[in-house]
């Protein structure tokens, strides 16, 4: 229910901003529905799995670098391994998305050997080596990243260099993987994924094994942030190794808990108010993350459902 | 008809020798209760079985196959299957969903994404007959946290039986229950060995006495008695070592 309200609300939400004359916050409203994307699927790894993850940027980044490797050499003329680039996001974004697999099933192999604080640690430690790795690519600018304005967005046959079908492109996306991801969190699959965070020990006594269950569950989230990346990338037209930078997985993280860890629809609530209260806390100060920090605390301390647990009710378990 | 049987089971951590040249078997069709002192390794024993710890020497059979290298997970498909001494159930769950996953576990692979878990009309009612041998038919859809202390005991055993074992592992499945409580449990656990090898752990001497049909004694890690009830009764070493016991709780 909360989460057909939510959808609606960003599916009018480009109409609202145009309509008060704000129409530049359509491109913020896009950022809304691609992070929204990529925490949400963080939130099947922290929030069903329990595996607290603070290296999904690696996967994000992987994306974006995918998508746009093969938009730079399309812009170019050149070859990527023998391969001519494509701007076409039929080709760029499920491409991200395997290559985001891939990468999570390495990752993700070797980190869940490890549980708890190791764990987080691995996941970092993986983070800063995909991040050192893209800023070695002098080919794409280094540290600097590499401008890829020329590009179009073209999604099959659709133009949507406009940035309210852009949005809509994007939108449609979500909204396909929230029914995906709210049917997979109630399948088999996620009741036993649920059992491994809740009390991993006693699902190996009853026959589970949970490591692969567990890496399955992180090779989906790896895949589908990768393609966020990837629509990240085609979005600001301009690649970056700050896509993968740790400190954006632990935005994803904040904006899971923000909105409530183990509720899917939390991940848009807690991007939605990120990128909202830098909109308008930057007005105040630059140094609007300040209140950013004020209002995890009061999420942590008041809330630990988060903003959608506050909407939901206290005593009600997300699932 | 199965046994599951260890020989020369060692395990030590560090100096310290925990399972000393154990052999031990048990076949359907009987309780075999192990008792003795704490500290005496009747914990670490059953985790030798289930698979969770490896000994450092030693095998464990099940009807005559060597299944010591095969790990927990592994050994509840082969029919052995274990519960734990602290009540280890999913508190967020319904009491039914306990059971359900428990099926899960050992009715195929689980890598089943969109249908939903609550959708196969055979799991469900294999997992109401469960709950009705355990006595716990009106608590289906109940949330887990709310079961009584016994009635948590109760539904571990139902999520053990899940898988059908042949061998059944009990790890003090009576602690902390009321004396009524624990001697219902008690008739369960003996109407399970009709067809299944019951291996009970117990501390209640009560319930050991009137519910096994073989006592072993175990001793900082070595078996010092085995035998029928009243044999065990009239041992002298364990007399001696109960009437030890007795005394040091007396001063």
């Amino acid at each position: 229910m909360l989460t057909a309200v939510v959808l609606a609300s960003l599916a009018v939400a480009p109409a609202w901003v145009q309509a008060v004359d704000r129409a530049y916050l359509v491109t913020m409203l896009t950022r809304i529905v691609i992070f929204g994307l990529a925490a949400m699927s963080l939130d099947l790894v922290v929030g069903y799995g329990g595996m607290v993850s603070l290296g999904h940027a690696a996967f994000f980044g992987a994306g974006a670098y995918t998508a746009g490797a093969l938009t730079y050499h399309s812009l170019d003329g050149s070859t990527l391994l023998g391969v001519p680039g494509t701007q076409q996001a039929l080709v760029t974004w499920p491409a991200a998305a395997v290559l985001g697999a891939l990468l999570g099933a390495m990752i993700g192999g070797l980190c869940l050997r490890t549980t708890g604080v190791y764990f987080i640690m691995a996941t970092l430690a993986f983070n800063q080596m995909v991040y050192f790795l893209f800023n070695a690519l002098e080919v794409y600018g280094g540290d600097d990243g590499v401008g890829l304005f020329a590009a179009g967005r073209s999604i099959g046959p659709l133009d949507a260099s406009d940035d309210v079908t852009y949005f809509y492109v994007c939108f449609a996306v979500l909204a396909a993987f929230v029914v995906v991801l709210n049917l997979m969190v109630r399948s088999p699959f996620g009741r036993v994924l649920r059992g491994c965070r809740d009390n991993p020990a006693r699902m190996a006594a009853l026959g589970f094994h949970t490591y692969r269950y567990r890496l399955v569950a992180f090779i989906i989230s790896a895949s589908i942030s990768s393609l966020a990346g990837a629509m990240a990338v085609t979005e600001s037209q301009f690649l970056s190794p700050s896509f993968a930078e740790w400190t954006e997985s632990g935005e994803l993280l904040v904006m899971v808990i923000l909105g409530g860890l183990g509720s899917l629809v939390g991940g848009i609530v807690g991007a939605a108010a990120l990128f909202v209260l830098e909109e308008f806390a930057i007005d105040i100060t630059d140094n609007w993350q300040f209140f950013v920090g004020v209002g995890l605390l009061a999420v942590v301390l008041a809330a630990p459902r988060g903003l959608t647990g506050l909407v939901l009710g206290r005593g009600r378990r997300n699932v | 008809m199965s046994e599951l049987s260890c020989h020369g089971l060692r395990k030590s951590f560090g100096a310290l020798v925990v399972t000393d040249d154990l052999a031990l078997s048990v076949r359907s069709g009987e309780v075999h209760a192990l008792i003795g002192p704490n500290g005496a390794g009747k914990t670490t024993a059953l985790a030798q079985l289930s698979g969770e710890l490896r000994p450092d020497s030693g095998s464990v059979r099940l009807d005559g196959t060597d299944i010591t290298h095969l790990s927990l997970p592994q050994r509840v498909r082969v029919g052995v299957a274990r519960s734990y001494q602290i009540s280890s159930i999913f508190a967020d769950f319904t009491v039914a969903e306990n059971v359900e996953l428990a099926l899960q576990a050992v009715g195929g692979h689980s890598f089943r994404f969109f249908r939903p878990a609550r959708s196969n009309a055979a799991r469900l009612k294999r997992a109401r007959e469960l709950l009705a041998v355990v006595g716990l038919t009106d608590a289906g859809e109940a949330s887990a946290q709310r079961l009584s202390h016994g009635q948590t005991r109760q539904l571990e055993i139902a999520m053990a039986l899940a898988s059908e074992p042949e061998v059944l592992l009990l790890d003090e499945p009576m602690a902390g229950m009321a004396p009524d409580e624990a001697h219902r449990l008690a008739e369960l656990v003996r109407s399970l060995a009709s067809d299944t090898a019951v291996l009970l752990v117990e501390h209640d001497m009560d319930i050991v006495f009137s519910a096994a049909d073989r006592i072993s004694v175990l001793c900082e890690g070595s078996l010092i008695a085995s035998g029928s009830p009243d044999q065990i009764r009239s041992d002298p070493e364990v007399r001696r070592l109960y009437l030890r016991e007795d005394a040091e709780a007396e001063n």
